[in-house]
């Protein structure tokens, strides 16, 4: 029986060995040694070299999966309105073209924002586009993998829900344009709102509403009582009437607006701003969701398990504080997943 | 005890707080990198100095924290797709 005790160990006493504070781990588990975590580290840093070497190698395998679509956003955003008893919204084409406009700039002056850097608010891109507003808003979404997550996160968020569902808008235009904001590959979906000027809104009648954009706010469509910031809230005299923006669309991105635009509302874009539609073997972003959570979740598990037996034993060693590692991987799991979801402004 | 409690609770201000920046920087890549390098470093020196009080600091347990930073860094990176 003697060699029984100098054979390999059993499966139990291996899976001890690795995960749990033991005497023949020195009272830290395998796992969790100096050289265990720099293999992690290590391995990590490899893992994301592979990820951003085979995603460029073979997107068609490795890649960001989309599917959003003008017309799903379009019927997801009236069908809130209709639950709101509100009327639905026109597709228009020159909100559209303001919208693609909008994200052409964005990508071309690399900026996630409702004012671009050169200080071109939203109503700039909107009068540019031909459309005498009235009341105007804009809501901004990127990274969302289908329609329905856009309009969710929208609904979610109280105001750019109140956007959303707002009673003055009579008219909608979307942009949905995949390109590199911030060194990140990108599927932005811009949503432009307004009511011209003569339109009869829902509260009854007129209203002289100008936009203004409000710190902290997708947008805010002012009210005659809510204070204006100076610096970005064009007035009606000061609305520039033929601007053009600064990111001109080459002439194949727009096709000519329909002279009647309720009949023809889909020919207003071409298919470059009405759907991202992207179907690789593997979403990377699941992949990374996967792989962070699984890795985080073990880290968590380990450092609970040691600090619960060594509280129990009354281990003294010297080693950090599980309970510290626990925490601090805890709030990093929360913040590294949401933020591999979209966002939204 | 208490010294013990008001360590974590440190903690835990300098892990949130460095959470809600890096949640309200979405869309500004370098802010969030930023923060996320300071927030590490702040759990690395916490670790450091509430060791250094309880009197056993030593030079694995700063290894400990320093790997376990590098760890959070790279995740970080991973997710910015850096």
């Amino acid at each position: 029986m003697r060699g029984v005790e100098f054979s390999l160990p059993g499966m139990g006493d291996f899976l001890r060995h690795l995960f749990t504070p033991h005497h023949t781990n020195n009272h830290r588990a395998r796992a969790l040694h100096l050289d265990a975590l720099l293999f992690y580290a290590l391995a990590l840093v490899f893992f994301n070299l592979f990820l951003g070497w085979f995603q460029k190698a073979r997107p068609d395998v490795l890649g960001y999966a989309t599917d959003i679509h003008l017309e799903q956003l379009l019927i997801a955003t009236n069908a809130k309105r209709q639950e709101a008893g509100l009327s639905i919204l026109g597709l228009n084409a020159s909100l559209s073209q303001a919208a693609a406009k909008k994200a052409e700039d964005m990508f071309a002056k690399d900026y996630w924002a409702h004012t671009s850097p050169s200080g071109a608010t939203p109503w700039e891109f909107v009068t540019a586009a031909g459309y005498q507003y009235a009341v105007a808003g804009e809501n901004l979404a990127k990274n969302f993998s289908t329609s329905q997550a856009v309009i969710d996160a929208w609904i979610a968020s109280p105001s750019h829900r109140d956007n959303l569902l707002k009673s003055n808008y009579k008219d909608i235009g979307f942009a949905i344009v995949n390109g590199v904001l911030n060194g990140e590959e990108t599927t932005l979906v811009v949503q432009m709102f307004g009511s011209q000027s003569g339109q009869t809104l829902a509260a009854g009648g007129p209203v002289a509403v100008k936009p203004v954009e409000a710190a902290g706010l997708p947008n805010v469509v002012s009210t005659p009582e809510a204070p204006a910031r100076k610096e970005s809230s064009p007035t009606r005299e000061s609305l520039p009437q033929a601007q053009e923006p600064s990111v001109v669309i080459s002439d194949s991105a727009l096709t000519a607006v329909s002279s009647n635009e309720k009949q023809a509302p889909y020919n207003v874009l071409t298919q470059k701003f009405m759907e991202s539609i992207n179907r690789p073997v593997v979403d990377i972003t699941s992949l990374k969701k996967g792989a962070l959570g699984a890795m985080i979740v073990f880290f968590c598990a380990l450092f609970i398990l040691d600090a619960w037996i060594v509280t129990r034993r009354r281990i003294t060693r010297v080693a950090g504080h599980s309970l510290a590692h626990t925490m601090f991987f805890g709030i990093l799991f929360f913040i590294l997943i949401r933020s591999l979801g979209g966002s939204i402004l | 005890m208490r010294a013990h409690v008001f360590h974590f609770i440190v903690l835990f201000a300098i892990i949130l707080g460095g959470g809600f920046v890096f949640w309200y920087a979405q869309g500004m890549r370098e802010l969030q990198i930023a923060t996320g390098i300071i927030t590490v470093l702040g759990y690395v020196i916490w670790g450091i100095v509430h060791h250094a009080i309880q009197g056993d600091l030593h030079r694995k347990v700063v290894v400990e924290y320093v790997l376990l930073g590098s760890i959070a860094i790279i995740l970080l990176f991973t997710v910015l797709g850096v």
